[in-house]
């Protein structure tokens, strides 16, 4: 089951895609069916609608919408994002922000830094892929990479240390 | 009879005048610049001309060229759009002296019309009533300090060179009177080359509405009744309308006299416009002559089902105007939106790119004039307007509901547009009920930019865009992606419909 977090405006909702037909959103289910029609234009049906919209991913997991004249901005984020991102602000605000710890398991695909590095607030420092999904655990701090935990290949668990930046 | 016109202009008001030369089976024959090379004005056209490089200068204002291409070609006729060199009595000069018909006015009546301190001046004369304040420029800053005690404050400073709000700025009191004066100067020079600047009563919540006038080479004078355009960002507008919904059929035999006599008053021909602005107290003061075709005259087509293209290259030919003022009157009411490239939740920022969907609504009362389709290119050269939406029914209130649809059904994809922002003017509860002036859009962004970004409840449209953009996002993560759903043998038939 993939989970997901989406950001519109200023809200946020809980998502579980169970299949091409199925999905919930804050817990409720619907009955959909996403049809391309050209280029970036889509019909979705959900419920008893039937809509026409166009999507494009500008940024990675930055969608922009238009329906009816009206558009929309959808940030979407895995569980596991989210979640690194939460941690890492927990991590943050307690002064302990020089540890970078796995916000879950999954298995290292990618590993951006090594000792030695310089690295600054929002860089990638890792790759996790977690549910098919590729997940950028990103720096909240700035400084050197002081050690790394972790290699291409590992599985680690979450909670996990991975990086210290000094 | 002219069997050749040349076109000096680009983008939508190009393809409204290659629609017109059609319809009197002229040879339209066109310009572009290196920019526009596969543009739409240019597809359309009879004969297309490339006059030089993507910048304005060196290719639409480029004047020399553009004469001696006329000549080469045999056109019979210029016709100068808007902008551009529209009004340029300099141009104008020199196509006349090339014995090439100028589609507009004399150079002379542009050359009154443009400095806006001898237009004060002919119009106070010729008892046509203006903004209080001065008609000369002032030259210094102790004269400046007299005329606007004797005016009373606040005051408009305004360069005599040109308009667009360029050089222009508001002043609330002397304490800020020599500052703002300096302003004004500096950026009048930059803007038009000159720097003579002068005062007008600052009126402070007005509306603006303007006449469409026609005159022939045989001292005929028509009016097309007002429009309305007092919807505005950065003193340029985006929505009009026609008939004005404030004024009632005593203002409007005012102000069409007005127009008129404005208009004789510079012994002005072909079309033009006499620019008012309306006070809180319903007084009219004359603002500026515009003395070329506007962006909006489609509103003004559409009520009075004149075809005001058609009748300026008529008069051109010295034909006399083909309807008498008793023939015609207001069928309905129009809308226009002006659709730019533009970001209406970042100071209506230009946005450029290439379009990648153009679907265009249609139906009942709906007009479109665009200068661009699927793949067309919004560079950075030129003015960001992409084309024009007009509604027409029976009243405003039906011309203002089909336009609402109008705008939820075009789709315009790879730049952004003010689409929703014009659809969020016209489900505005003041501009459906009248209550707006010339500041609405300035007083009502921050509301706008809130609604955009912040919402009580989550609408269907917001789930369907997350639910999509959702699949999508999963899909391509499972490195699958969605097929297109026509099958490649049904395909002749939907590109048929």
């Amino acid at each position: 089951m993939n989970e997901l977090y989406a950001e519109i405006k200023n809200k946020r909702i809980e998502i579980k895609i169970i299949s091409e037909n199925e999905i919930l959103l804050d817990g409720k289910k619907y009955n959909i069916s996403l049809k391309k029609l050209e280029k970036e234009l889509y019909q979705l049906s959900f419920e008893n609608k039937q809509r026409q919209l166009y999507v494009k991913e500008t940024e990675m997991g930055q969608f922009h919408t238009v329906i009816e004249g009206e558009e929309h901005f959808v940030r979407l984020q895995t569980k596991l994002e989210a979640e690194a991102n939460k941690l890492l602000k927990k991590s943050n605000n307690s002064n302990s922000n020089k540890k970078v710890i796995a916000p879950m398991n999954g298995l290292v695909v990618k590993v951006n830094k090594s000792i030695g590095d310089k690295v600054e607030i929002g860089e990638s420092l890792i790759v996790l892929e977690a549910m098919k999904m590729e997940n950028e655990i990103k720096s909240l701090a700035e400084g050197t990479i002081k050690a790394v935990n972790c290699a291409i290949g590992n599985s680690v668990d979450k909670g996990k240390l991975l990086f210290i930046i000094e | 009879m002219f069997k050749k016109i040349l076109i000096a202009n680009r983008g939508e008001i190009a393809l409204r005048i290659i629609k017109a030369c059609n319809e009197l089976n002229i040879t339209a024959a066109v310009i572009y610049s290196d920019a526009d090379e596969t543009a739409l004005h240019v597809r359309l056209s009879d004969e297309a001309y490339n006059i030089g490089g993507p910048k304005a200068d060196e290719s639409y204002l480029n004047q020399e060229k553009i004469i001696s291409l006329a000549k080469e070609i045999n056109a019979d006729a210029i016709h100068p759009g808007y902008g551009f060199l529209s009004e340029n009595a300099q141009f104008i000069e020199k196509v006349e002296e090339a014995g090439i018909k100028f589609i507009g006015p004399s150079s002379e009546s542009v050359k009154l019309m443009g400095d806006k301190t001898s237009a004060r001046r002919l119009m106070a004369k010729n008892k046509v009533p203006i903004v209080p304040g001065t008609t000369k420029p002032i030259t210094s800053i102790d004269d400046a300090k007299k005329s606007a005690l004797e005016i009373g404050y606040p005051i408009l400073l305004k360069a005599a060179g040109g308009g667009g709000g360029k050089g222009m700025r508001v002043v609330q009191s002397e304490a800020e009177l020599e500052e703002s004066f300096n302003l004004a100067k500096s950026e009048s020079q930059k803007a038009f080359g000159r720097d003579d600047i002068y005062m007008e009563k600052f009126l402070v919540n007005p509306k603006h509405i303007e006449v469409q006038i026609i005159a022939d080479h045989h001292g005929n004078y028509r009016h097309l009744f007002e429009r309305e355009c007092s919807l505005q960002r950065r003193h340029q507008k985006i929505i009009e309308e026609a008939p004005s919904p404030s004024i009632n059929e005593e203002d409007r035999e005012k102000i069409t006299t007005i127009a008129i006599n404005a208009a004789k008053a510079c012994n002005y021909y072909n079309a033009g416009t006499i620019e008012l602005l309306m006070d809180e107290d319903k007084s009219f003061y004359f603002l500026e002559m515009n003395t070329r075709v506007q962006v909006e005259h489609p509103v003004t087509e559409f009520i009075s089902n004149i075809d005001i293209v058609k009748e300026q290259i008529k008069i051109a030919q010295d034909e006399k105007i083909s309807f008498k003022q008793g023939d015609i009157k207001i069928l309905g009411h129009a809308i226009e939106c002006r659709i730019y490239a533009e970001d209406s939740l970042n100071n209506f920022a230009p946005s450029v790119g290439r379009i990648t969907n153009h679907n265009v609504p249609h139906g009942i009362g709906i007009r479109i004039d665009t200068g661009i389709n699927s793949n067309s290119e919004v560079s950075i050269y030129y003015d960001p307007i992409l084309s024009k939406l007009i509604t027409f029914g029976r009243n405003r209130g039906e011309a203002i509901t089909r336009m609402t649809n109008a705008l939820k059904n075009y789709l315009v994809t790879g730049v952004t547009t003010n689409i929703p922002f014009c659809k969020w003017i016209m489900e505005h509860d003041d501009f459906k009920n009248n209550k707006f002036n010339i500041n609405f859009i300035g007083n009502e962004i921050d509301k706008y930019l809130q609604e955009k970004t912040e919402v009580k409840d989550i609408t269907d449209d917001m789930l369907t865009s997350v639910i999509a953009s959702a699949m999508l996002y999963n899909e391509k993560r499972n490195g699958r992606t969605y097929k297109n759903v026509v099958p490649e043998h049904n395909k002749w038939i939907v590109d048929h419909e």
